[in-house]
């Protein structure tokens, strides 16, 4: 219901929209690079702990965390892209039957997940002050180290664009009640 | 319900209190809280005119193994096992064992002078305050680690480009040794082993009988890496502090019994683990004194490092590893390398 | 209110929202929120634990290589690689009605040897097996089914981390569950095989259309199959020489499989692009719902909804059969919403000791647990290999409606092995000791 097919080509949205989209699809961008980054850092691992017998260290943090920054980094534009998770089976025999109602009922989804990304985001910003505060690390001091506090911050970011992308979705579907 | 403005301490009250611990309850340390502290607590409060009323929260349900922390100072927990081994940046001068390796087997000795610590060294009290936690004592840690191998072991040489899993701050008792650290955890040493994508693991000896890492590590060599201390039980310190005296010193009690329970339990299940492992094909050798020496030495020095990096922050780093070393020889402890920092 | 019934209305309420059409991650955080809220009293309670619980959930490496599986299957599919192995396959099956369908079911049993999730046997195949399967005349809904139900295989064919889990849960073997886990996997292929050849025999329409893909495929040099043979022994053989882990194995699958498909000249920078860019976003897609799926596993458990259900079984006084099977009904009803690690963490533990008392041999109890948990991974509301599918295929107008469907009769078959298995423990048992 929130594909982008439904709210117009590019040149019909109104700037806040595309100024979003842009940020949605910069965190794209990085996001995607980071995926080959940790592909590439696995690979070295590998290949230098067989050939060279010397493994390159953190990778097992580097990983761990990075999933974290790809997920909230993609989710918004994955949203934007309608590849969100939902069932949309009632909504769309809804939406064929009575185009309103089933708008209404697409309307307060999107609210909801307005809320719900909201809710998250501020349930981790605490998390990043007191991490950064703190000098909160992951790995091993001696070994590798590196800091907790970037990862939480895009968590909190991320959760925000979402909540920015549900919006957007809830005001075209506020739109279609009113057509 | 915590005690009110109006709530003397005479006055009967049921508090709430939920434990969390991130292991399930086959590790020692969970059962242990279940079924001796949250007991003699209830025990000691019979009587007076107060009462917990406990909910038990293990094995991810509340937190993951490193999360209890955060869960206790968020309020979701008042009580709990937290393990300093996996909070290596936020209590970093509990792991000081972790920093100087080849210590005593002993648990006893271990936990006792990092609990003494506790009281003499401002900072280490001062690490779990600042998160609002009530050192309770009872600190708890892991047996003697040794090394698991699926090919013997009868000096430091043998090591050499071999291919080792070390969990955590292990990986550094591996470097200057010739062997290669590989990461891995409890649930990856059996496969990683079996595949060949380790030849090896440093690992506790319960740990490694309840994984069955005998079965593709046959090669048990006892190196004496040392005990360690990894945690202790402490509560909410703004809850604790609001708590009528008598239900602080029945959780105290708790604690105590702890202690003494986790010990005797370790003991118990140490000799089990080598059972099992010895039933079960494994060759346990002891590892030569000399050729310890040599491995002790052949490390960089982990433990400098590890003061400085603390001194830095503004932490007691140097003090810390020097009392521990101090307070190892007071009791007697021979030590293959002497990682008092100058 | 007391605690349970809070439980209770949270199901009811995660029920009603997914329905609804409330994206299914939202609902399960939002609920999770509520839900603490009103068990503690405190709204500040439900930020902390949603902070806890949503942070931790997917901050492990298991996870972290999720998206480089998920690329491997994209640069398999969009390179034409698995086009031409399954044109080639579908070509020398033409009088075997459901072939192809076995074939992938193969397939997927190999490749559940190099993974120990479920998620990324799913997400491989779904790019790689459907379009093929469509292609050459499979009725689309049997085909995205097949993918679903035989992803299940990678949790029974070892190595599997849920019975590395189990193992640790219980104090035993993880060699022997290995081995456990292998009787129950092959006859669940198996049976799979049986199920879609019967199809192609007694309701051949659901196979109709071209029964190969016509055209150009047709001629499909059968040379063309040695791409995806090295790539499937370099992962295979890398992992069972100790080169690398099996997660590590996504690295390397991935990375392989696109200096092939450019070797090959099949892919140009710009389609790698495309492909990476789709990656994540079933990545996010698939993660996210799993954060939500966390969250919620934790308020539930909170709650006491889990151990309140593994108790009452405990309690019912039944004998080792009748407790098994009361058992895997109870795991399989958690598993229609919760995760399938985070129902093992809190039902085994409770359940153990009484089958220990009871005589079940732990091995046997192992794998009915993580065959009852399975099939969770393919039921409503919350089947993580039927959403994983629908991720990988949304672009092509997959409804999550049409994989639950063709999802369904796989779940079936595999409550049929799960009641062999727990009325024939050597079906698990049997290797064990050997
Ligand atoms: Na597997
Ligand atoms: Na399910």
């Amino acid at each position: 219901m929130s594909a982008p097919e439904l709210e117009g080509g590019a040149a019909r949205q109104p700037l806040p929209q595309r100024i979003a989209n842009g940020i949605m699809g910069g965190a794209n961008v990085i996001a995607t690079a980071w995926i080959l980054v940790i592909m590439v850092m696995i690979l070295v691992d590998v290949i230098g702990r067989n050939a060279f017998l010397t493994p390159l260290a953190g990778v097992p943090e580097m990983v761990k965390y990075s999933i974290v920054g790809i997920v909230f980094l993609q989710v918004a534009h994955s949203h934007r892209h309608g590849e969100l998770i939902r069932s949309d089976g009632l909504l769309g025999a809804l939406t064929r039957r009575a185009p309103r109602t089933g708008a209404a009922l697409d309307m307060l989804a999107q609210l909801a997940g307005v809320a719900v990304a909201l809710m998250i985001a501020w349930s981790v910003w605490p998390k990043v002050i007191r991490a950064y505060e703190r000098g909160e690390m992951e790995g091993i001091s001696g070994h590798f180290q590196m800091p907790v506090w970037p990862f939480l911050a895009i968590v909190t970011a991320g959760s925000v664009l979402l909540a920015v992308s549900f919006l957007i979705s809830a005001i075209y579907a506020a739109q279609r009640i009113a057509r | 319900a915590a005690a009110g403005l109006l709530a003397p301490a005479a006055q009967a009250e049921t508090f709430n209190a939920t434990a969390v611990a991130g292991h399930p309850e086959v590790f020692l340390w969970v059962k242990t809280l279940s079924d001796t502290l949250i007991p003699t607590v209830s025990e000691q409060l019979e009587g007076t005119e107060h009462s917990i009323n406990w909910m038990e929260a293990y094995g991810g349900t509340l937190a993951s193994v490193g999360g209890e922390l955060e869960a206790i100072e968020g309020g979701l927990a008042q009580i709990g096992i937290v393990s300093s081994l996996f909070e290596p940046s936020l209590l970093s001068l509990q792991n000081v064992s972790y920093a100087t390796p080849f210590g005593p087997a002993d648990v006893d000795i271990v936990f006792d002078t990092v609990d003494e610590m506790h009281e003499e060294i401002p900072d280490m009290k001062a690490l779990w305050e600042e998160y609002d936690m009530e050192y309770l004592g009872g600190g708890f840690g892991l047996e003697d680690y040794l090394l698991m191998t699926d090919f013997p072991v009868d000096s430091l040489d043998d090591l050499q480009g071999r291919k080792i899993n070390a969990p955590g701050p292990a990986v550094n008792w591996l470097k200057g040794t010739g062997a290669v650290g590989v990461s891995g955890n409890l649930t990856s040493y059996y496969n990683d082993i079996q595949t060949g994508v380790a030849e090896g693991v440093i690992v506790f000896p319960t740990a490694a009988a309840a994984a069955k890492l005998h079965e593709v590590a046959p090669y048990v060599t006892r190196v004496g890496f040392g005990a360690q201390y990894a945690g202790a039980i402490v509560a909410k310190k703004s809850w604790f502090d609001e708590l009528p005296v008598e239900v602080q010193d029945a959780l105290r009690g708790g604690v105590d019994a702890f202690a003494v329970q986790y010990r005797q339990g370790l003991e118990q299940r140490v000799a089990a683990a080598f059972d099992t492992m010895q039933s079960g094909g494994a060759e346990i050798t002891e590892f030569p004194a000399d050729e310890r020496v040599k491995w002790a030495n052949a490390l960089p020095d982990i433990a400098g490092n590890w003061a400085r990096e603390q001194n830095e922050k503004g932490l007691a780093g140097t003090e810390v590893v020097n009392t521990y070393m101090q307070k190892l020889q007071e009791a007697g402890v021979d030590l293959p390398r002497d990682w008092t920092v100058e | 209110m007391d605690n349970l019934m809070i439980g209770y209305l949270s199901l009811l309420g995660i029920g009603v929202a997914i329905y609804a059409g409330v994206h299914v991650a939202i609902a399960l955080a939002g609920i999770s929120f509520l839900g603490i809220w009103a068990l503690t009293g405190q709204a500040a309670l439900g930020f902390n634990f949603v902070a806890l619980a949503g942070t931790e959930s997917i901050a492990a490496y298991t996870f972290g290589v999720v998206p480089l599986f998920v690329l491997m299957g994209l640069a398999v599919s969009e390179s034409g690689l698995g086009r031409d192995t399954f044109a080639i396959i579908a070509r020398s099956m033409r009088d075997w009605r459901g072939g192809l369908g076995v074939a992938t079911v193969l397939s997927n049993a190999v490749f559940a040897a190099i993974t120990g999730i479920s998620i990324a046997s799913a997400a491989v195949f779904s790019k790689v097996a459907v379009p093929q399967m469509v292609n050459a005349g499979t009725k689309r809904s049997i085909a995205v089914g097949t993918v679903a139900g035989s992803s299940v295989l990678g949790m029974l064919i070892p190595p599997s981390l849920l019975l590395i889990l189990f193992a640790i849960l219980t104090d035993s073997s993880v060699g022997d569950l290995f081995l456990g886990g292998v009787g129950p996997g092959v006859l669940m292929a198996l049976m799979f095989g049986l199920y879609l050849t019967f199809l192609g025999r007694f309701r051949p329409h659901l196979f109709e259309g071209p029964t190969t893909m016509g055209g150009a495929d047709d001629t499909t040099p059968r040379v063309l199959m040695l791409p995806i043979l090295g790539l499937a022994a370099l992962v295979l053989g890398g992992i069972y020489t100790g080169f690398f882990t099996p997660t590590e194995a996504g690295a390397v699958g991935a990375a392989a499989a696109l200096i092939l498909a450019f070797a090959m000249r099949r892919i140009g920078p710009r389609e790698a692009w495309r492909i990476a860019v789709q990656t994540g976003h079933i990545t996010a897609a698939v993660c996210f719902l799993i954060v939500g799926a966390s969250i919620y596993s934790r308020m539930l458990a909170f709650s006491g909804v889990p151990a309140s259900v593994t108790q009452w079984a405990i309690a019912s006084g039944i004998g080792a059969l009748g407790f098994l099977f009361l058992f895997s009904l109870i795991v399989a009803l958690l598993g229609t919403i919760l995760d399938s690690s985070s129902i093992m963490l809190v039902t085994v533990p409770l359940a153990f000791p009484i089958t220990q008392q009871l005589g079940i041999d732990v091995v046997h109890f192992g794998l009915v647990t993580v065959i009852a948990v399975e099939i969770g991974l393919l039921t409503p509301p919350l089947g993580l290999s039927v959403f994983v599918v629908q991720a990988a295929l949304r672009s092509e107008g997959v409804a999550l409606g049409e994989v639950f469907r063709g999802a369904a009769p796989f779940a079936l078959i595999m409550v049929g092995v799960l009641c062999a298995v727990i009325l024939i423990p050597q079906i698990a048992t049997g290797l064990v000791g050997l």
